[in-house]
Formats: structure tokens, sequence, C-alpha cells
């Protein structure tokens, strides 16, 4: 037989499955640098709001002296500078990587880049008359200013105005330039990548089966007998269409839950890993061929166990472990039980979930044929009757079944009902914030940030009390002073936290650079809380809560012990404690006592008499 | 010469006859006198087991021969030697007894609260290998002013606290007077707690509030400490440390209870860190000078910065293994170092006597290493050196009734070896002095830096200790933040603490993230700050 005899496909049309293959992480096409952009990058590239606003500041009629377009590795700096030589280079007038090599062996990275922007030094006696772009990462930013220091370029109101507006300390005083020096900084990391309106349901719309102009370059699927079991074809087709929302929905919370935005690197890998399960396609120089294997073999098993069902909460890579933590199958709901339960036992009942998922995609206009496959092979069940297999085919069934309902949007959400009221705060507080940002809130806006804000923090509160403290008598307490740390405390102080003691203040990217975070669109992680005016040139006190951090305050509500985060609740433990520092300042707050004896609890009073002596007025209390 | 004398001479002959030199024991039977070369020199030996064990102490490095006790207790004791009230003290027995009666409580109460107040305001130890007794919080200084305590130990005492204010000339008490002022007031009392002094003032039956300064130190052990520092003090440097760091506690802006808890911390841990430090300098040092009394070239200066080799104790449950570098670096300093700390003083001692008699510029402060430097160009002075501790080792072997080997080896290995042997021949005499300190600071309940697992000891920081020490650099460094890898990392490995590999900087970066303490500019290694919170 020869190759050609083997493989059904042209040798013209290229694989699409290996353009996908290449957006991994660690694969090269990861790697935008300017100039030399490949064509799988140039189909995957997302114009965002980042583009437009660079092209837009490039325009102005005064346009700033530079543009720095700064992030993690992996946040897109390099394809946003490309996306620019390629659309409107003549707007700048030189557009430079931190990456750029040195032109001379004599000369480091260091030196290049000050030659480069030697128009921005301190002692430039001249501007840029267009801006300078520059794409830089933060670590490398961090790395240059001090050596440009020791080597006495003159870049301190740069280095200054830079940091500045990256929240980064800054050690030196910048020294006024001869000229004035005008800087923008757009933060990639402050980008939201996840959500509705941002990069990843465009990147996922790129996965759409094309011609020879898409990233999924389809041509040789036309001819190809394996369609039927190339899942990775099948959950292209999912991701560009039905699955696409349910997809960024748990990438947006995976985001949430980390904290931070994950890069579009981050996210292409997500998605290359969830279209081409790397344990099938990965022994294969050509991926096409592992379909083609399983076709010759009619192995439905591997289309099972490739489909986006499955492969979505088995990803690896940096997100992966994130949204499998979110699996639908972990999720203790009846229909995760039933799954389990059921599956293999009424194959037709199985196979149900992977056809409606076939319809919806037909109904979208476009065919999976891997999915009526595998609905063929659910219906069919398993016909060995190996113990060891049959347990494995019931797993991987149960997976499959789960998995579809998820996308079909059949599931219920356990963790939203208990994180709605984070997440509805933090979506008020985001909006709050931009407005302030941009001086246009309104008395709804405010409204609706109380509202929201007051029931997270009514809930930390309560996350407070039960968790290291107690709640009797309608009030709650925080436990104070014990200085044997052998013991438990058994003297609390009453303390309140509503939005009087808690107020929403603007996060820190927000007050360090709000033009930056207007034109990356940035969207919080965290509600940033103020629980104590900072005096005498202290700052003030600010509690950030993210997710996981309410999770645990909120679990304790519930009676639920801490998740096990041993930092995240010192962290919180240390929250309390100023929180009971601040409540204890007033000399007459009533505190609550456990007896050790009878272990009756106490709430004492203090009060003064006319003599001015101290006294404590004690009740039992109930509870 | 007759008897045991003659052949203790013979094994002495032995030993010189090696080195091409001659050795005698003269008449007091004590002192060894050493010929090479036409030089001679002599060392005078501890006539016994006491004697050597007045040689345990190195008076420019430690205040005095403490032994561990509760760490709540050092600052008590610390409290009433600064305090004028010491002749007329009341054992707070009295006030337990009298609690009930004397609480500002409405009358129903009194009972339930004095239970209460026992609980809160006295430090119940649970350690079995010290003695039970409870205590009072010093959580004001006028509690250790006006009681005592039964059940005194020999622990450390107020010398501690002058020890650590030399500044290198002279005493700088602002420390002492800081504390003091700190302790002294009523700045973040809560009601509960001005009741309890209220009662306890009644019960001691004082007038007024006991004035606590540094100057009841000085008078107490001012001249003593000045006699033992003023040639110089063994680790200016680690007083230096210890010194700005316990001032940068008093002045944090902390709640009075947290910055008592802080203060009790920093304080156990600075010392602990101070003891691994003075182990591994002498263990180290000696060493180095017994490679250059054995005519080795002189090794590099042993640092201690990043010798602690430690991992993250709370990011979950994670299993350890004896061949972990955290493992290794406990059994190297505790095990090997700290554990022989008081034969390394002896040791020390002896070859200080020694790198003086040979005529060498070795300076008053018993450091091995300078020992070594000095003799390193000095090839006859080495070999008197080395006989006389050579020497010095079957003696000290054959008072302990040790078997004598015919070749010791090396004269200080073969000291070192003979006095751990003699130490180990009187029970606990070893750990006394070094790890059971070590264990009453750092082990146990929090604030700890070593933990067990099973047969395998390690180093392991909590979160309270990595809290404050995030505290304390940052205090000191004047910054609200510092790098983690390029500023943070190297201010850890100053106090000998380091990650035990790249894989627990990372642990140890997400431990930071996950307490709120580290600001994450991006995802790149060198954007890591570390910060406040709150």
């Amino acid at each position: 037989m020869t190759d050609d005899q083997a493989r059904p496909w042209g040798s013209d049309a290229p694989s699409p499955l290996a353009a996908i293959r290449q957006m991994r992480a660690d694969a090269q096409g990861a790697v935008v640098a300017l100039g030399s952009q490949t064509g799988s990058q140039a189909a995957a590239y997302v114009p965002s709001a980042v583009d437009n606003a660079i092209t837009e500041l490039a325009s102005r009629a005064v346009p700033p002296h530079a543009i720095f377009v700064t992030g993690s590795a992996g946040g897109g700096k390099s394809g946003a500078a490309e996306f620019q030589r390629q659309a409107h280079a003549d707007r700048f007038s030189v557009i430079v990587e931190d990456a750029t090599h040195a032109d001379s062996p004599g000369e480091d990275q260091a030196d290049s880049l000050a030659r480069r922007l030697a128009q921005l030094a301190d002692n430039a006696d001249q501007r840029p008359s267009a801006p300078v772009l520059v794409a830089a990462n933060i670590g490398m930013l961090i790395q240059l200013a001090p050596l440009w220091k020791e080597r006495e370029f003159q870049f301190t109101a740069l280095v200054h105005a830079l940091f500045t507006r990256l929240g980064l300390p800054v050690e030196d005083l910048a020294r006024q330039p001869m000229l004035p020096l005008q800087v923008e900084v757009l933060n990639l990391d402050h980008r939201p990548t996840t959500g509705e309106g941002s990069l990843l349901p465009e990147m996922l719309k790129r996965l759409a089966p094309g011609d020879g102009t898409t990233l999924f370059d389809a041509r040789r699927c036309g001819t190809c007998p394996a369609i039927s079991h190339c899942p990775a074809h099948a959950n292209a087709v999912l991701l560009s269409t039905v699955a696409s929302n349910a997809f960024d929905k748990v990438a947006r919370r995976a985001a949430v839950e980390r904290g931070r935005s994950d890069t579009p690197r981050a996210l292409w890998d997500l998605v290359s890993r969830a279209v081409l399960r790397p344990e099938l396609y990965d022994g294969f120089a050509d991926p096409c061929e592992a379909s083609l294997q399983a076709h010759q073999k009619d192995d439905a098993t591997f289309v099972l166990k490739g489909l986006l069902p499955v492969t979505a909460f088995t990803a690896g890579g940096e997100v992966g472990p994130r949204i499998a933590a979110q699996s639908p199958a972990l999720a203790p709901t009846r229909e995760a039980y039933e799954a389990f339960s059921d599956s293999g036992l009424l194959p037709l009942q199985d196979a149900r979930p992977v056809e409606r998922l076939a319809e919806a995609a037909e109904n979208a206009g476009v065919d999976a044929p891997a999915l009526r496959k595998a609905a063929e092979a659910l219906r069919t069940g398993l016909t060995s009757l190996d113990a060891a297999q049959e347990r494995a085919w019931r797993d991987l069934v149960a997976a499959t079944v789960i998995g579809s309902r998820y996308f079909l949007g059949e599931l219920p959400d356990p963790q939203f009902v208990e994180e709605e009221r984070f997440l509805r705060a933090l979506g008020a507080y985001e909006r709050w914030q931009a407005a302030e940002r941009d001086s246009n809130a309104d008395t709804a806006l405010e409204e609706d940030v109380e509202r929201h804000v007051s029931a997270m923090v009514d809930e930390l509160a309560s996350g407070f009390a039960a968790l290291f403290g107690a709640q009797a008598s309608g009030g709650t307490y925080l436990p104070v002073h014990i200085y044997d740390a052998r013991e438990p405390t058994r003297a609390f102080v009453q303390f309140k936290l509503t939005l009087a003691e808690a107020v929403p203040v603007p996060d820190k990217p927000s007050s360090t650079n709000p033009d930056g975070t207007r034109h990356v669109g940035y969207r919080p992680m965290a509600v940033s809380l103020r629980i104590e005016r900072g005096l005498d040139s202290r700052p003030d006190a600010q509690l950030a809560v993210d997710l996981p951090s309410y999770r645990i305050l909120s679990a304790a509500t519930r009676g639920m012990a801490s998740s096990g985060d041993a930092e995240r609740v010192y962290a919180l433990r240390r929250a309390a404690a100023t929180l009971a520092r601040l409540a204890e300042a007033g000399a007459y707050v009533p505190m609550l006592v456990d007896d050790p004896v009878s272990g009756c609890r106490f709430v004492i009073e203090p009060r003064t008499g006319f003599s001015g002596k101290l006294t404590l007025n004690a009740r039992m209390v109930n509870e | 010469m007759t008897g045991p004398a003659a052949s203790l001479q013979d094994m002495l002959n032995a030993v010189a006859a090696s080195r091409n030199a001659t050795i005698s024991l003269l008449a007091d039977g004590r002192t060894l006198r050493a010929v090479y070369a036409g030089r001679q020199s002599e060392l005078a030996l501890p006539a016994d087991g006491t004697d050597l064990d007045r040689l345990a102490h190195i008076p420019s490095a430690l205040p005095s021969r403490a032994r561990g006790d509760v760490r709540e207790k050092t600052l008590y004791n610390i409290l009433q030697d600064m305090s004028d009230s010491s002749g007329n003290r009341v054992n707070d027995a009295v006030l337990r007894e009298r609690l009930a009666d004397l609480l500002q409580v409405d009358q129903g109460h009194r009972q339930v609260l004095a239970a209460i107040a026992e609980r809160q305001y006295w430090i119940h130890p649970t350690s079995a290998s010290n003695n039970p007794r409870s205590f009072l919080a010093p959580f004001h200084s006028e509690l250790p002013a006006a009681f005592d305590y039964a059940g005194r130990y020999k622990s450390f005492r107020g010398n501690l606290l002058l020890f650590l204010c030399w500044d290198g000339s002279g005493f700088d008490t602002a420390l002492a007077d800081e504390i003091a002022g700190f302790l002294g007031s009523e700045d973040g009392l809560s009601p509960l707690d001005r009741v309890f002094l209220s009662a306890a003032r009644t019960a001691a039956g004082s007038q007024g509030p006991a004035r606590v300064s540094s100057e009841r130190l000085l008078e107490r052990y001012g001249d003593d400490l000045r006699n033992d520092l003023e040639p110089g003090a063994f680790d200016q440097e680690g007083l230096d440390r210890i010194r700005r760091d316990l001032l940068a506690v008093v002045r944090l802006q902390l709640p009075r209870h947290d910055k008592a808890h802080a203060l009790i911390a920093v304080f156990s841990l600075h010392i602990a860190l101070y003891y691994y430090r003075l182990a591994f300098r002498l263990g180290a040092g000696l060493d180095c000078a017994a490679a250059v009394l054995d005519g080795k070239e002189l090794p590099e200066h042993p640092g201690f910065e990043g010798r602690i080799l430690f991992r993250v104790g709370s990011a979950g449950d994670r299993p350890v293994r004896a061949s972990d570098a955290c493992a290794q670096a406990w059994r190297n300093l505790d095990e090997h170092h700290l554990l022989a700390l008081p034969a390394s003083m002896v040791s020390a001692n002896l070859v200080h006597q020694v790198a003086q008699a040979s005529g060498s510029g070795c300076g008053p402060v018993p450091d091995p290493y300078a020992c070594a430097q000095a003799l390193a160009d000095d090839p006859v002075g080495r070999v008197l050196s080395d006989l006389l501790c050579a020497a010095a080792a079957v003696m000290i072997r054959k008072d302990s009734t040790e078997v004598v080997p015919s070749d010791p080896g090396i004269g200080v290995y073969a000291l070192r070896e003979a006095v751990l042997a003699s130490f180990r021949s009187r029970g606990n005499a070893l750990k006394q002095r070094g790890r059971d300190i070590v264990n009453t600071f750092v082990g146990g309940f929090s604030g700890e830096l070593k933990r067990n697992r099973g047969r395998v000891r390690f180093f392991e920081l909590d979160e309270q200790v990595i809290f404050l020490l995030v505290k304390l650099l940052l205090e000191n460094s004047g910054r609200s933040q510092l790098a983690f890898r390029q500023d943070f990392l190297p201010a850890l490995r100053e106090y000998g603490l380091a990650p035990q590999d790249a894989a627990e900087e990372e642990f140890l970066s997400q431990a930071l993230g996950r307490l709120g303490l580290l600001e994450r500019y991006s995802d790149a290694g060198e954007a890591l700050y570390v910060r406040h919170i709150l």
C-alpha cells in the first residue's frame, strides 16, 4: 500500500488539526515575533478593543510620545504590535519589542532599547513626532529600570511614568525632563480575555471549519473518509457554535477563581487541548492520522474519549485544571448521580444527550459526523463482558452524558447558586468602578452597587463570625485577646460590618492607570473594600474579596468547614483581627465570654459609675 | 613519673612523635608543654568535668548559661528585672484566689468572669519537659513587676535584653525603653483587660504603677556584661539584626495583643536563629581550624546565609523524605552543630587558648575561624597547636575513663570528639544548652521553624513566621513592597533562611499569594512583589 492509499487526502491540503496543535503553549506557533507572523497566527489573531485604542491614540491630533503595550508572556503584546505594523505602520515613529535583538555584538538588550527609545530620555532635545509603540513584558521592564540606572541612561521620567501606571513600587523620583513626556500604558494583563464580548468567544469562532484562509482549513476534511471518527473536527464545530457560550463561561469562572485573566496564549493552549486531546493525537506527526487509524479500526471509544464533553474537563496545561475542578460530573447534583448510576445500563438513554448535541449543531447549520458516530456507539452499548472494560466504559459514558448535558445548558449550576451573591456584587462593583473612573456614575448605579455589595458584605460578616467568632443575641462577635497562643480565646468583641464600615473603593489598576484600564476594557476579579481609613500618612486598610475567600466565608455561614486553604484562612483571620481591633477601639463595646466550666455564654457590657470606675455587667445568653 | 601518669606520658609521647615534636605534662598535672622547631607552647587544661563545664560558655556570645523555658516567661523575667519593685512581689496565686472578689463585675457573675479571666490572663504551658505551672501573661508590665510565679527555672532574664542592646561600644537602651514604654502603657486595653488589671493592682496592694526601665537592667547586669562584651561581641552583626527587628516590632502599628504576640514571636525566632548561627559558626569554624592545623589551605569563611533550607508548611498535606533538602539542613544544623554547641564552645575556648599560646594574633574573641586565619601563615604554630589539641583530647578522654585511641588523629577533631564524649557521659548535658532552648522558642504550637513528621525532622515555616518575616523585612526596608526574587529572598538569606529548592520558591510565592502578601504585576517572576496586608 502506498502512502496515498493509506492517506486518502491529497498532499496539497494541510492538516487542519496540525494548525490547531500548533496553538499549544509549548508549540512554536504560540509565540508571535514582530514582522514574522505565520499564517496560522494571522488567522488566529483576534482584533480587540485594544487594537482600536492603540490606533485611536496614535491618530489623535496630539498623540502621546509613547504607547507601551505591556503584560505577561503570551498576553498578546507582540500580536498587537504586529497588527499595528501591518495596518497602521505610518502612524508610529518606530515599533519596538522589548525582546528586540541587539544590532551589534557588543550591545545588549538594555543598550539596544535605550538607543531606540533615546527620544524618550530625560535629556532628549526632541520628542518623536509620532508615537513610539513598544511591546514590553512587565518583568523585562522591571529588569531594565535598574540596568538603565546603573549604566547612567537617563530615563527616570519614563520609568516613573511606566511604573506608576503599572502600580509598581517607584523608588526614584522622576527627574524633570527637558521636554514634557506623554506616555500611555495599555496593560494587557488587565484585558478581560473571557466572558461576553471578550477574546475567547471570538477565538472560538476562529475554529469554524472553512477554506484555506481560516485557522481550521477544512479542505482536507471534504474528502476524508475518517470524518466520522474525527472528534477533533466535531469539537471545532461545537466550540465555534453551540458550545461556545458554555465553554466561555467555565473559562471565565476559571479566571475569577485565579483572580487574574488568562493570557490569550494560555487560552489557545486550552482550546487546542480541548479540540485535540493530547493523549489521542500527540503520537502522530500528522494528527489527522490518529482519526484515520480510529476509522480503520472502527474505534468508537476513540471518538467518545476525544469528544468535547469529555475533553473540556480533562485538558491539562495552565487553565485546564481550573476547568476540570468545575466539571459537572463532580458536582453534588441529581443529574451527576444519575449519569453515573445509570450509565451503560440504558444505552438508548445514554445516547440521547449526544443526539441532542448533534441536532443542535445541525440547527446551527453545521455538521459533526463524529457526534452521530458517538451516539451510535452509545446506543449499541458495550459488547464485552470484561468487568474492567465495563467499568471504564461506564465512566466514559457518564462523563459523555453529563458533559453533553452541560454544553446543552440542561444542568443547574450548584456552584453558581452559592456564589451568586459574590458574582452579582462583582458585576455591580465593575460597573460602578468603570462609571467612577469615567465620572458618569448615577443614582441608579450607586443603588445597584449598594444593594449587591451590601448583600455580599452581610454574608462576609456572618462568615467572619461563623469562622472565627460567635453569634449570640442577634449580635456578631469576633475573638480578642488571648495572650496564650496554646489556648482558644474565651472573649469576643461585638462588631458590625456593613457597607458603612466596608466601603467599596476603586482597586489598584483603576486608580493607578484609569485611562489604560478603560482602553483595555478592564474587569476586576475582586471587590476592594476599605475597612479603615489610614491616618497619620498610613495607607487605608483594604480588603480585596475574591471568589476563593468569599467561598470560605460563605461556606462557614452554612456550617461547612473551610476548604483546607490554610493561608487564605490565616489571611482572613488577620482581617478578622483588624475588624475586632476596630470594634474594640470603642471603650464600651459589648463583649461575649464563654464560661470554661459550664460552657455557658455571657454578654458583658462595660459601664462607668459615678465614681468613674469601669464596671462590667454580665447577662447569660441562651445560645 | 609513676603509675597512670607514666602511661599517660607514654601516650602523649606517641602523639608528639607522630608530629616530630615533644610534649610534657608539667608538675601540676594539668598543663601541657609542647616543643617543636625550637618553639614551645603551653596549654592549661580543665581540672575535671566541672572545670570543663566552665569552658562551655563564651561570654561574648551568650549572656548566661540559661536553659530552655516557656517563651513568654523570658519576657516576664525581663520585665521583672526592669522594674523597681523586686523586693516586695506577691505570688500570683494570691491574685488567682482573690480574683472573684476583686473584679469590678456585678455581684451575680463574678465567679464566671473570674474563671474566664483565669483562662485569658494566665499562660498554661503544656510542655512535659518543663514545669507545667502557669504564670501571668506579661501583657502589661505591672503584672511581672508586682507578681512572682512558682517554679522558677534556669531561664534567661533581663541580662538577655541588655546583651542584645550592645551596639559594639556600649548599651543602646532604646530597645529596652521602647519595650518598657509599650508594655507599661494602657493603649489598646479592652474593658476586660482594664478590669483585670485593676483587680491585680488591688491584690498587689500597689499604690501606683511600678516603674519599668532600662536603668534597672544596667544596674543589675551592666558591669558584668560590659566586661564580657568590651573586647568584642562574638556576633555583633547578629545582635544588631535582632535589636533592629525587635525595635521594628515595638514600633509596628498593631493592636496591643497582636503586638505583644509579635514581640514574643520575633524574640523567640531570633533567639532560635541566633543559636543556630552561633552553633554553625563555631562548628564550621572548628572544621576550618582542623583543616589549617592539618596543613591544608584556609577554607573560605563559612557563611550562615541561606543555611536553613526550609519548606512551606501550609501548602496542604505534603510528605517529606529524609533526603529532602529541608531535612538534610536540619540534620546538619540541629543534629550536627546545635546539639554539639556546648562541646563546640569548650573546643573553641581551648583552640583559642592554644592559638594565643602559640603567639598568633587571633584576637580576644574565641572564634575558631579567626584562630585558623591567624595560624594559617605560621607552620610551626600550626604544628604546636595541633599537638596541644591532640594531647588535650588524650587527657580529656583519660579523665572520662574513655578508651584512648593510640592515634587521636587531627588535633581539633580529636579534641571536639573527646569533649563530646565527656558531655555524652553526663546525661542530658548536651541538649539542655542548645537544642532544648531552640525547641522551646520555635517548636510546638505556633511560630514554628522546625517540625517532625514520623521519624523525619525538618525545617518548615508556618504562616505566622512567614507573616512576621514579611512585616519585618518591609518595615526595615522602609518600602511598601519588596520584589520577591530580587529583594525578599536575598533578605531572607541574611537571616539564614532559604527555600529548599526552586520548586519551594514557587510554593513560597503561592503561599504568600494566598496569604494576601504578594502582589502579582504579571506572570513574570520578576514582577512578584511582597507587600503588607491590612
